[in-house]
């Protein structure tokens, strides 16, 4: 089962977020606020400044109270100590980690030599994704959106941004790739 | 093979840290506290962040050379195992950990939960459990271990070098060979 997928850039920005499963097991719990599971897949990515897009996702997660732009903060201080961590403690060449476990979820995580930060939930039981979100970067991130000079406008250079400018192909393309992997909805 | 184990008391202060092998680069005793103190932050942080409710905190990181189990008892304390990738069994191992920690630190009258742990039959008992599990390479195993005893038994919070010399006193444990 996969949950969402973030990526951040090297100002520690969320540029991207997206979410399938999400609320998928806590159904009773959100079954009180009238809106259980509403696919919030968002294809509506247009807004960007993250302002709209927290609006656009809080529904689903009303059990927990925090909104994703504070989320996507932790989670990316997480990764980003976390690979601290493992530098620290790892002999000589370490490119970070690749996963980490808990009761409930497995995060998955791939960092590009540019230092972009690609970050996907899974269920704990699934193997690692790393190749998977390698692929997300080369063929659909490179691809649609480094390649795409619509998506570098306006931003100074300093970060990508696929919500802003015309990636809404890169959207449908990564909903497209994780909807195939075979473990995408299989708990 | 394993490499390390930390004990983290409930308020993210090292309160044990051992290598076992040379597989992980050595720190300062004060890069060893920052550690714990990050995971201890950091495990605090992924139950918060999960994307199904109720979700305990990090159990096990894994990267190319190592991996990391941790395993929290219900009063807090963390134990942290670092073992390469392959190691068998770890939840067994993590179990027989928490069994000699609760034998000689937990029962013993003189050890504070909250301080640093210095039993030398807990050292002992921890290292032959390490043996039985294959953690040890024997070769130059002794220096190894006993370096850290030095170091630990120093005190991390005494900003004590590990790198120096074993001395009299940390190689001076019987019943250790």
């Amino acid at each position: 089962m996969i949950y969402n997928m973030y990526i951040f850039d090297r100002h520690c920005q969320c540029i991207y977020y997206h979410d399938w499963h999400r609320g998928h097991t806590a159904k009773n719990a959100f079954d009180q606020h009238g809106d259980p599971l509403a696919s919030h897949a968002s294809a509506s990515g247009g807004g960007g400044g993250s302002t709209t897009t927290t609006t656009t996702m809080t529904d689903p997660r009303q059990g927990m109270n925090m909104s994703l732009e504070e989320e996507g903060k932790l989670v990316y201080g997480v990764v980003y100590s976390l690979r601290n961590l493992v530098k620290k403690l790892g002999k000589g060449q370490q490119d970070g980690f690749i996963a980490y476990r808990t009761s409930h979820y497995k995060l998955h995580y791939y960092e590009t030599l540019t230092g972009l930060k690609f970050v996907l939930n899974s269920d704990p039981g699934v193997e690692s994704l790393q190749q998977a979100l390698r692929q997300i970067y080369t063929q659909l991130y490179v691809e649609l959106v480094i390649k795409n000079p619509l998506a570098n406008a306006g931003s100074n250079g300093a970060s990508v941004n696929p919500e802003t400018m015309g990636a809404e192909g890169f959207r449908n393309g990564v909903d497209r790739f994780v909807r195939s992997l075979t473990m995408f909805d299989t708990l | 093979m394993i490499f390390s184990i930390y004990i983290i008391n409930k308020a993210g202060g090292l309160v044990y840290n051992k290598d076992y092998s040379d597989g992980l680069s050595k720190l300062t005793s004060n890069e060893y506290l920052v550690l714990a103190g990050t995971f201890h932050g950091v495990h605090a942080i992924t139950s918060k962040i999960s994307p199904v409710p109720g979700s305990s905190g990090i159990e096990m990181l894994e990267t190319d050379t190592f991996r990391i189990h941790c395993f929290q008892t219900l009063t807090g304390t963390k134990f942290l195992l670092v073992t390469d990738p392959q190691q068998p069994s770890v939840d067994h191992t993590m179990k027989k950990i928490y069994e000699v920690y609760s034998d000689y630190c937990v029962k013993n009258p003189f050890q504070n939960p909250e301080m640093p742990i210095r039993s030398e039959q807990f050292d002992v008992h921890l290292l032959k459990l390490v043996k039985s599990v294959g953690g040890l390479v024997v070769t130059n195993t002794t220096s190894n271990a006993y370096n850290v005893i030095g170091g630990v038994s120093g005190g991390p919070l005494l900003g004590h070098n590990q790198s120096s010399p074993p001395t009299v006193s940390n190689v001076a444990s019987p019943g250790l060979a």
